[in-house]
């Protein structure tokens, strides 16, 4: 039985996703105002920080909810921590990367940066594998980095000044505010040294990404600690891709197409989906071969490549 | 009673067969000239007069080989080599599974599936080497008749073995060997090898079973005794292995 | 020996020669407008492949021509550079003929035509450099025959150093290496540099006609556009503006009524089928099979499908040419070319064929050598297979024929 959605892999499929991801930008930046809040489990930049926000990325949660719950120790806080998991591994576990692709509004500004980028004929950097290869570390020595640091707060080895110890340094922080008008996560936080340090490094980082991200396509994906821990969740995940390996001619064109140059889409075997993917399916847009690449949905393969043809 | 006859046009002999739907009743060959039509239609005629049948018995006349379609209006048109496979499993009783035919002018290897039906087929490209043109020149060059070739090379004391088998290069080897006194059976028997040797490149490790082997040049013992020894497997042949493809033609028109 | 009888004797072999090329493509021309199946839209096509010259080429286009062997120099950086990419022709048996006093026995019969073809045409659009890429020997040795033959032109050869593994990030960066250094060479020829716009342009128009090339290949799947019909067309690419080229196949396509595919369906693989030498695709038709797909690279593989761009730099747009061109290049003189089955499977979704057809021009080694693997990978997946040695000459049309009607016979089996 062919289940393909012919229409979505029509050269198309791209201006879709841009205009699902401005769609998903409007509700998570702006659904609060409209009554509208999705919770506080997000696998994806919605930014808490953002006045009226619509929703509540989950790492914000899961730094709280270390932190906070080991201070108060209760059943009622730990139900609480407990029910926001569940509810992050449900929504990771349906949708998987399309998170990052199609959702995450932080993405979406990369997206502009990029746009941008193109229309001025600048060059995209290349980041080398050995490059790449330390950036999966520090993503996870990021997760790390965020789920330990609150309970050292916890703890009193640490000021609370530390207590969201990546929103600290998140540049989402620092520039998604700025679309609701929000400007004072830029600003110098002079109260104690400790907050001055942090923004000064989120300022630092912030920079850094900004030149990152008009250089290189999705730049801050390659550090997002909320990407490693949605891959870390592949084996639960119902959505991705797949590759038919006998239908693949080795062309390359998945890899030079991807935004995030995961050369794991060229190997001959049938799972290729890298853990820096953003489940853009771009790849699967630009294979010349029928069928080569699928996007898989549980046992399905809604959409594959159609290679080129009508 | 009506009767079928297969005609198998080939490059250096006209064979046609007649039959009814249980036995062959004839066979009968010419050799091949221009006017491949009339050829074989006076062996049909001729045919008909041997067993004594009326004109008008012959139902059906199916044609093949390289002149089949200098044949006008044929009833049936078949393919030399689905002909052979069809023919040879047919006459061996439905156990050949690999065949050796050799032509007037190229060399063919058939394996067929259980139901007779060709599964793979290899043949010489543009080379006459090994094919019945070889014989003929041969036979020409030591002045000795084909039908003496199988007894002959059986007397032959030591297998030479041929550099060549080039129809062109081989012209001069032979002529040099005779120059050189040596005697005409080793010549053949040389010649023989060679073309088993052929024969077995041209198989390569596929075979299955007894190989069977067919066309005019299967008559000759002493070739047939060559490619046993090449190929260590059995060789098989049937009592007129000259005519399978004609009858095997006449099969297509049940 | 008499030198002027020797001079005498040369003259008159070329006039032979030139008579007997005339009435080859003629002949095939003549054959071709007797179709049933002939329309007038092929015109166009037909009046192209009666002049495969540069010239021509030149005149047509309107932009000098850049002659090519093989297909690895990405089309679209030599339209940009406003040169007309121009795979010499290489298909006819009469002037092949011109060519074989000087050489091996064996020789690939395509470079021994485009050898002949250039002694025969000996003035057509000398001038510019030719682009080589280190496909097989043959190419690799080509410069050194044609200096053999004595030819006047003695064209300059610009050479690419084609890395024959695909699959390794360094082989890949040398490649890109020289990519970048045919766009200097071309801007050096040209004196103007090639511009961001004109490439971006270059790479929409090859685009476009590879988009018509996925639909010329589905009207032949449909049985639409009969193979013949199909390898006129692509044979007839590199002779005229690439944009008129697609429009009138355009034309051409929207005049195709339905069609129906009556004979055995086989795909065709293996070594290219140049016109005029359509000895192959004639027998095929007259044994009653029908090639529903190829991997020739004078037909299917003519050009790469539409280049995907992310990047609209210069910088992203030789990458992504370099890459095309290199990792989607079929050709068996890479080494780690195991992939190449999978473009005949993968052909078989749409195609539904039932055998392959395996063509070795005799002295082509590495598609001779190729085949036996994949005759072992095809067969395990169920399809016949057929490997047919062959040259331009016509005289073993027999022995072919005999042997695709058995073939053609053995499809309809299980």
């Amino acid at each position: 039985m062919k289940r393909t959605l012919s229409f979505l892999t029509m050269p198309g499929m791209q201006t879709i996703r841009t205009g699902f991801q401005h769609f998903s930008f409007l509700i998570l930046m702006y659904g609060g105002r409209f009554g509208i809040h999705l919770g506080s489990a997000v696998p994806c930049f919605a930014c808490p920080y953002v006045p009226g926000c619509g929703g509540y990325c989950y790492l914000m949660g899961l730094q709280g909810y270390i932190g906070f719950g080991l201070r108060v120790l209760s059943w009622h806080a730990v139900w609480t921590a407990l029910g926001w998991l569940a509810v992050f591994v449900i929504l990771v576990a349906v949708f998987g990367k399309a998170w990052c692709g199609w959702v995450c509004p932080f993405g979406l500004i990369q997206d502009w940066l990029t746009a941008l980028r193109k229309k001025l004929g600048v060059r995209e950097r290349i980041i080398s594998p050995s490059i790449r290869n330390c950036l999966t570390w520090l993503r996870y020595g990021l997760l790390v980095y965020l789920a330990l640091v609150p309970p050292l707060v916890t703890a009193g080895i640490l000021s609370d000044d530390f207590y969201l110890p990546f929103c600290n340094i998140c540049p989402g922080k620092a520039l998604l505010p700025l679309f609701a008008g929000e400007t004072k996560y830029l600003a110098l936080n002079l109260e104690n040294t400790v907050t001055l340090a942090f923004s000064l490094v989120l300022l630092l980082i912030t920079g850094i990404m900004l030149v990152g991200m008009f250089f290189k396509e999705r730049f801050f994906c390659f550090f997002c600690p909320l990407l490693a821990l949605i891959h870390l969740l592949k084996p639960l995940t119902a959505l991705g891709l797949i590759k038919t390996p006998s239908s693949c001619v080795g062309c390359g064109t998945c890899s030079r197409a991807c935004p995030m140059d995961i050369e794991k889409l060229e190997e001959d075997t049938s799972d290729i989906q890298g853990g820096e993917c953003l489940n853009c399916l771009r790849c699967l847009e630009a294979c010349p071969s029928s069928a080569a690449l699928n996007l898989r949905f549980f046992r399905l393969k809604p959409v594959s490549s159609s290679g080129g043809r009508p | 009673m009506t009767l079928k006859a297969g005609l198998d046009l080939g490059s250096t002999a006209i064979k046609a067969v007649l039959a009814d739907d249980e036995q062959i009743l004839w066979r009968g060959k010419s050799p091949t000239r221009p006017g491949q039509e009339a050829v074989g239609q006076s062996l049909i005629d001729s045919a008909l007069v041997e067993i004594g049948a009326p004109e008008n018995a012959i139902g059906g006349i199916a044609v093949t080989g390289y002149g089949k379609k200098l044949f006008s209006r044929p009833d049936g048109r078949v393919d030399e080599i689905s002909a052979n496979a069809a023919g040879l499993f047919r006459l061996s009783g439905g156990r050949a599974r690999t065949i050796v035919n050799i032509g007037g002018q190229d060399l063919k290897v058939l394996f067929l599936n259980d139901q007779g039906r060709v599964a793979d087929f290899r043949m010489n490209d543009k080379c006459a080497a090994g094919t019945g043109r070889f014989f003929e020149l041969a036979a020409r060059i030591l002045d000795t008749p084909l039908e003496e070739f199988g007894v002959l090379s059986r007397l032959a004391e030591k297998d030479l073995g041929l550099n060549s088998t080039c129809v062109v290069f081989a012209e001069s080897e032979i002529v040099s060997l005779l120059a050189a006194g040596t005697p005409k059976e080793e010549i053949i028997k040389a010649l023989h090898t060679s073309i088993a040797r052929r024969v077995a490149a041209l198989l390569g490790r596929n075979s299955r079973g007894p190989v069977w082997l067919d066309g005019g040049p299967a008559r000759n013992t002493g070739l047939l005794e060559a490619i046993e020894d090449e190929l260590l497997t059995e060789v098989l042949v049937l009592e007129h292995p000259q005519y399978t493809v004609a009858y095997g033609a006449l099969l297509a028109l049940d | 020996m008499n030198p002027d009888f020797e001079q005498e004797r040369r003259q008159r072999l070329f006039q032979k020669a030139v008579r007997k090329n005339r009435d080859e493509t003629a002949r095939v021309l003549e054959t071709l407008r007797n179709r049933e199946d002939y329309r007038p839209e092929l015109d166009y096509f037909l009046n192209l492949a009666a002049d495969t010259s540069a010239t021509a080429a030149e005149k047509r286009s309107g932009r000098p021509a850049l002659r090519l062997l093989c297909l690895q120099a990405p089309l679209e950086l030599i339209h940009a550079a406003g040169f007309q990419p121009f795979k010499v022709f290489s298909g006819s048996l009469s002037t092949s003929t011109l060519a074989t006093q000087d050489f091996p026995a064996l020789i690939c019969p395509l470079l021994r035509a485009v050898l002949g073809e250039m002694i025969l045409n000996e003035n057509d659009a000398p001038g510019l450099p030719w682009v080589l890429p280190t496909t097989c020997d043959w190419v690799v040795k080509f410069p050194e025959m044609l200096a053999l033959t004595g030819h006047p032109s003695k064209p300059e050869f610009h050479w690419l150093e084609l890395p024959h593994l695909k699959n390794r990030r360094d082989s890949r960066e040398r490649w890109l290496g020289e990519i970048w250094r045919l766009k200097e060479f071309l801007e050096q020829i040209s004196k103007r540099p090639i511009k961001r716009g004109a490439l971006l342009e270059s790479i929409e128009i090859y685009g476009h006609a590879a988009e018509i090339l996925q639909r010329l290949k589905i009207a032949r799947e449909n049985g639409r556009l009969s193979s013949v019909w199909f390898m006129l067309i692509l044979n007839a690419f590199f002779l005229d503006a690439v944009e008129k080229w697609t429009t009138r196949a355009e034309i051409l396509l929207s005049a195709l009524t339905a069609g129906r595919i009556t004979g055995g369906r086989v795909f065709l693989a293996g070594s290219p089928i140049v016109f005029p030498n359509f000895k192959l695709p004639f027998l095929f038709e007259e044994a009653g099979l029908s090639i529903v797909a190829d991997d020739l690279c004078s037909s299917e593989r003519l050009f790469p499908g539409k280049t995907f761009i992310t990047d609209t730099s210069v910088f992203g747009l030789i990458s992504t040419l370099a890459g095309r061109y290199h990792q989607g290049c079929l050709c068996p003189v890479f080494a780690d070319n195991d992939r190449r089955i999978n473009n005949i499977l993968g052909r078989r979704t749409n195609a539904s064929f039932h055998g392959i057809i395996f063509h070795v021009l005799k002295g082509c080694h590495p598609y001779d050598l190729e085949s036996f693997s994949l005759e072992n990978g095809l067969k395990a997946h169920g399809l016949k297979f057929i490997r047919l040695e062959t040259d331009y000459a016509p005289e073993d049309g027999q022995n072919l024929l005999t042997r695709l009607e058995a073939y053609h016979a053995t499809l309809t089996d299980k």
